[in-house]
């Protein structure tokens, strides 16, 4: 039996980030592993639905987030008449919604009727308030008709569960992981130190903190700032109010492909995170690269590091213990190399990829298995 | 006059709303609140668009699948009380005009299947999640010239 699943993605071709970098690679598997995918794209900035093959796959490009955003029931309705048409249509085993986002109100809203077992992927905890997970919110109500939770770190499968609780006899652990790049770690440049922030430019990164360490570290440092983000304006004013044009440097977006080679030209990345995060894509590329990190503590985060093992933590949000990281990891050359080597094998070890294919693998066809029994008893009693 | 023949709107200054497909979709344009209703909920809409009151939307409805309107009646009466605390109708003097040719009044089709409650669906997160993460503009177009990169 061929495994049908519908994974509603939303920024799947048309965003770089984490939760993206990791579910393109994960289709791109378990599809030359013999399951079937359709991919539902919600947050794209295509104004009208299209349909486009990727690698063989069926991606749906349904602005579900514009029509909702400009409060356009007319629109919305037709792509929510289209989500039922593109679902009667293929018939999946199992619906896979990867993360949170608006245009899962279709999902909770198309709910009635349908066949499939959901799965749901909690990348981090933060947004998940006692309001928020209350069955008049969109989160709320998607977990709690979820079939299995899935969290992307311990810290995320507590939380959801702490708030949540009949989800904890059907939930588990699939850790983030990563293919590993086929480039290999180069030495950790040391003339001159340059640091690596990478990621969305959202206030939730923190990148304006690690701007305000840089005026407090040695001047031969230099930061790059790689990501997309509705805070890239206000991040360039603060670079600029700080002095610090020619020491640290916006890069803009960097494709996924390219993050490896950007990854070997740093001394040390940093996630200076004041919000949460569920397990960090960008840490464990720079442990696989042998990177050490300096980063905020944070639940996600410390399961994507060892502070003084792999790294440096330091309290979110203060920069002054931030710039005190940077300088203490950036004195102490032979450590710092030693803490990339040790993320590098712990990554190996912890986020290895073929565990993960492995672990969703089992968990759809489980799950398309009982499906498939509850429509044969279906079948049978309608004779 | 009694609760039940009271009549009521949609409360424009508080919310957008279309019934598409016999589903209500309803957001209050303010805090940004999702709401939905299918089947008796979307029917029950479309009679407070009409300017309909408790009692002829339930006899409307009970007459349509053919029940006791008893029934139906205490089942609109608290969604309309529902409807009231969210803000989305608003009480309209019973002398105004309303809609004559409205359907729900008339003798309608039998509906198909059989009498569900009416069901408000609330989404209290929307414009917190519509907040956190925006379609990010300009990477698109360049995976859509090439899916494959």
């Amino acid at each position: 039996m061929t495994t049908r699943v519908l994974l509603w993605s939303p920024g799947f071709l048309g965003e770089i980030g984490g939760i993206e970098a990791l579910a393109r690679p994960m289709v791109q598997a378990l599809h030359g592993n013999g399951f079937e995918f359709r991919v539902m794209a919600t947050n794209t900035v295509l104004p009208e639905e299209r349909t486009l093959s990727w690698n063989g796959v069926t991606v749906h490009s349904l602005p579900i987030y514009d029509a909702l955003a400009r409060k356009d029931l007319v629109a919305y309705a037709a792509l929510r008449r289209r989500v039922r048409e593109i679902e009667q249509d293929f018939d999946p085993h199992v619906v896979h919604v990867n993360h949170h986002h608006p245009g899962l109100v279709v999902h909770c809203d198309t709910m009635a009727g349908r066949r499939a077992a959901v799965v749901y992927t909690a990348h981090g905890w933060g947004f998940l308030t006692s309001e928020g997970s209350s069955h008049e919110s969109i989160i709320g109500r998607l977990i709690r008709g979820a079939d299995w939770l899935v969290g992307c770190a311990q810290s995320s499968v507590d939380a959801v569960c702490s708030l949540i609780p009949e989800m904890r006899d059907r939930s588990s652990l699939i850790r983030n992981a990563m293919p590993p790049p086929a480039l290999q770690p180069a030495p950790l440049p040391w003339d001159p130190p340059l640091l690596l922030c990478i990621g969305r430019l959202v206030e939730q990164k923190g990148f304006d903190t690690a701007i305000d360490a840089m005026a407090m570290v040695d001047a031969s440092v230099q930061l790059r700032i790689a990501g997309y983000g509705p805070d890239a304006e206000r991040l360039a004013a603060r670079i600029e109010q700080q002095r610090l044009g020619d020491r640290v440097h916006m890069l803009g977006g960097v494709a996924p492909e390219a993050v490896p080679a950007l990854m070997n030209e740093a001394t040390a990345v940093l996630m200076p995170s004041r919000g949460w995060e569920g397990l960090p894509m960008v840490a464990v590329e720079a442990a696989l690269m042998a990177r050490p990190l300096v980063a905020s503590e944070l639940p996600g985060l410390d399961e994507a590091f060892v502070p003084g093992q792999t790294g440096v933590a330091f309290p979110p949000g203060d920069a002054i213990a931030l710039a005190q990281a940077i300088g203490y990891l950036l004195g102490r050359r032979e450590e710092a190399e030693a803490m990339g080597q040790r993320a590098r094998q712990r990554a190996m070890r912890e986020f290895g990829w073929d565990a993960y294919i492995e672990a969703y693998g089992s968990l759809y066809e489980r799950l398309a298995r009982r499906e498939s029994r509850v429509r044969s008893r279906e079948s049978l009693s309608s004779r | 006059m009694s609760d039940l023949e009271n009549r009521y709107l949609p409360d424009e200054n508080e919310v957008t709303a279309k019934v598409i497909d016999g589903e209500a979709i309803i957001i209050n344009l303010l805090t940004g609140v999702y709401y939905s209703m299918d089947g008796t909920g979307a029917r029950v809409w479309e009679g407070i668009e009409r300017g309909r009151s408790i009692d002829e939307i339930s006899a409307a409805i009970a007459s349509g699948y053919g029940i006791d309107p008893a029934r139906v009646q205490a089942d609109v009466h608290t969604l309309f009380r529902q409807l009231l605390d969210e803000r989305m109708i608003r009480a309209v003097d019973a002398a105004a005009p309303v809609d004559a040719a409205a359907p729900v009044d008339a003798a309608p089709a039998a509906f198909s299947g059989s009498y569900q409650p009416p069901v408000l669906n609330v989404y209290r997160d929307m414009a917190e999640v519509l907040a956190l993460d925006p379609p990010t503009p300009g990477v698109f177009d360049s995976l859509l010239k090439d899916p494959n990169a």
